[in-house]
């Protein structure tokens, strides 16, 4: 079960003399109860890959495909990816209109025909969900808030609508630690409640924390894809791409040509710490 | 919500060519003086030739024929209501009657005139803001009203205000198309049929548009006055326009076609 994409190209500005080709043949998979992170330097399509997968840009070849359907015709392969996919694009504090933080969370549930007392449920939930308690926050209206509470509202308008699947444009761009973790906390909840989540950062501490997989994109193609392990660990690959590796990745590369079975990644600065320290050990006895 | 990404006539068009690269002020006094003969030429000949030259700074300018041509639907219905005014209500010799209607020779050659003028009106307009950035195009305003300083108008400020303004633009243009996405992801629609619904979609968008709109305003008001800038206080341009041989020679082919227009035997 997952949210596919095969062999997406696109190109803004297509038939003109101002033709970008920003997707050039992206194959990628969400499946559920993952967290699939989406790495990349900046201006190589990452946040048009995700205005694709969410059904609001349409690819100009290739399909996507919803637990295996293809969703065909425009119309209904809007419909029935915005209703399992939510979206959350790069400072989403930028888009609350509403007087109130109720009504901007029930924006989306507005089309829908869902009974009152059902839609205040759903929203107090969503509220819940990213922290924000209902009885406080319904009321105020959404400028008043700090920045982080504004991106949690807006969290919250895109989680009111229960996606299966999430697309997050680097959610944790300019928040604070406690934003930070606050926001870790929630997606591994979402994971575990089945959620699929693509998460597009630039911090390797959120991927190191969060991702089961990772993909890097480079100049509109994926050039490395697989598990956050191995896709981390290649050094290479991930200079091919215009990244800097994790510092420990580095130190690890360094270390390993005099200790060879040493792992080409580690989590954090602890385990590093451990396998390093083994391996010192293991080489003296 | 399409629209707000695509390219629309009329506006600036970032290719480079010789006629993007020509002094703004160039452009401008040789629109001025095409469109003062086009209205000037009383001769079919005058017409064409300038309706040729305007076809040549397209292909110079390197502007996709079609888009450039499809500025002319704008103006379609203009052009036929003033085609067909011409040609049935002018004095003169009739060449064709039908009921009251009536073709004299005056009013067919009143209308073909009257149409290409239009036309060759249109695509100058269009072939300079296509060719000539906002910005450019007003430092080359600003230059041409220089004189107009002496008369104690904030010339330099207002060019300054819409430069800021004219930047800004583009800018504005792709925040509202985020914007706009990331409230068709919460399920609003911008492609109802129902007006009052239209409108009230429109909410979601303006709102934070102008909230946007306004924090860029301030952030900008207090940059630039944390870098100096002192309002009418003379002041120096990172690009400074200069007249330079391309100038010339585009002066000079303006010239003759706009002389070979006026005297054009019939």
């Amino acid at each position: 079960m997952g949210l596919a994409l095969k062999d997406v190209h696109f190109t803004y500005y297509a038939g003109t003399p101002l033709a970008r080709e920003v997707l050039r043949g992206v194959d990628l998979e969400i499946r559920e109860g993952e967290i699939l992170s989406l790495l990349g330097p900046s201006g190589c399509g990452k946040s048009t890959l995700l205005l694709v997968a969410s059904g609001l840009l349409a690819p100009r070849k290739g399909a996507l495909f919803l637990d295996g359907m293809p969703c065909g015709g425009r119309e209904d392969f809007r419909a029935r990816l915005r209703e399992a996919v939510g979206i959350l694009f790069q400072s989403p504090e930028d888009q609350l209109f509403a007087e109130t933080v109720e009504a901007d969370v029930a924006f989306g549930l507005r089309r829908s025909s869902l009974p009152r007392r059902e839609a205040r449920e759903r929203t107090a939930r969503a509220l819940r969900s990213v922290g924000l308690e209902p009885s406080h926050y319904s009321p105020l209206p959404p400028f008043a808030l700090s920045r982080g509470e504004m991106r949690r509202v807006a969290l919250a308008g895109v989680l009111v609508r229960e996606p299966r699947f999430l697309l997050l444009d680097e959610p944790f761009s300019g928040l604070d630690g406690e934003g930070r973790e606050r926001l870790a906390l929630l997606l591994h909840r979402l994971r575990s409640s089945g959620a699929g989540i693509l998460l597009v950062t630039h911090e390797w501490e959120e991927v190191d924390l969060l991702a089961d997989r990772a993909a890097v994109l480079h100049e509109g193609r994926l050039i490395l894809e697989g598990e956050k392990e191995s896709v981390l660990g290649d050094r290479e690959g991930l200079r091919r791409a215009g990244l800097e590796p994790p510092p420990r990745v580095e130190l690890l590369h360094l270390l390993r040509a005099g200790y060879p079975s040493l792992p080409a990644y580690v989590r954090n600065a602890e385990e590093a710490a451990e396998r390093i320290d083994a391996v010192m050990r293991g080489g003296a006895g | 919500m399409r629209s707000l990404q695509r390219i629309r006539v009329g506006q600036y068009y970032p290719l480079s060519s010789p006629l993007h690269r020509l002094d703004p002020r160039t452009k401008l006094a040789c629109t001025l003086a095409l469109l003062v003969s086009a209205f000037l030429v009383r001769r079919p000949g005058g017409l064409i030739l300038l309706l040729l030259f305007c076809l040549a700074a397209m292909y110079i300018a390197k502007l996709p024929p079609g888009q450039t041509l499809s500025s002319l639907r704008s103006v379609a219905l203009l052009l036929l209501i003033t085609a067909t005014a011409q040609l049935f209500f002018s004095p003169g010799r009739e060449i064709w009657k039908w009921g009251p209607l009536s073709v004299t020779n005056t009013g067919l050659s009143n209308g073909v005139l009257y149409s290409l003028r239009l036309v060759i009106a249109v695509l100058l307009l269009g072939i300079l803001t296509m060719t000539t950035g906002p910005v450019e195009m007003l430092s080359g305003l600003e230059s041409l009203a220089a004189p107009l300083r002496r008369l104690g108008l904030p010339v330099r400020d207002a060019a300054m205000v819409l430069t800021a303004a004219f930047r800004f633009l583009p800018l504005l243009l792709s925040r509202a198309g985020d914007i706009a996405l990331a409230q068709e992801a919460r399920g609003s629609e911008f492609s109802g049929r129902n007006p009052v619904r239209r409108m009230l979609d429109l909410v979601p968008l303006l709102v934070p548009l102008f909230s946007a709109c306004f924090r860029d305003a301030e952030e900008l008001g207090a940059a630039l006055a944390a870098r100096g800038y002192r309002g009418e206080a003379s002041r120096t341009h990172y690009r400074s326009m200069r007249f330079r041989f391309a100038d010339l020679a585009a002066v000079s082919a303006v010239a003759a076609v706009v002389a070979l227009s006026l005297w054009l035997p019939a």
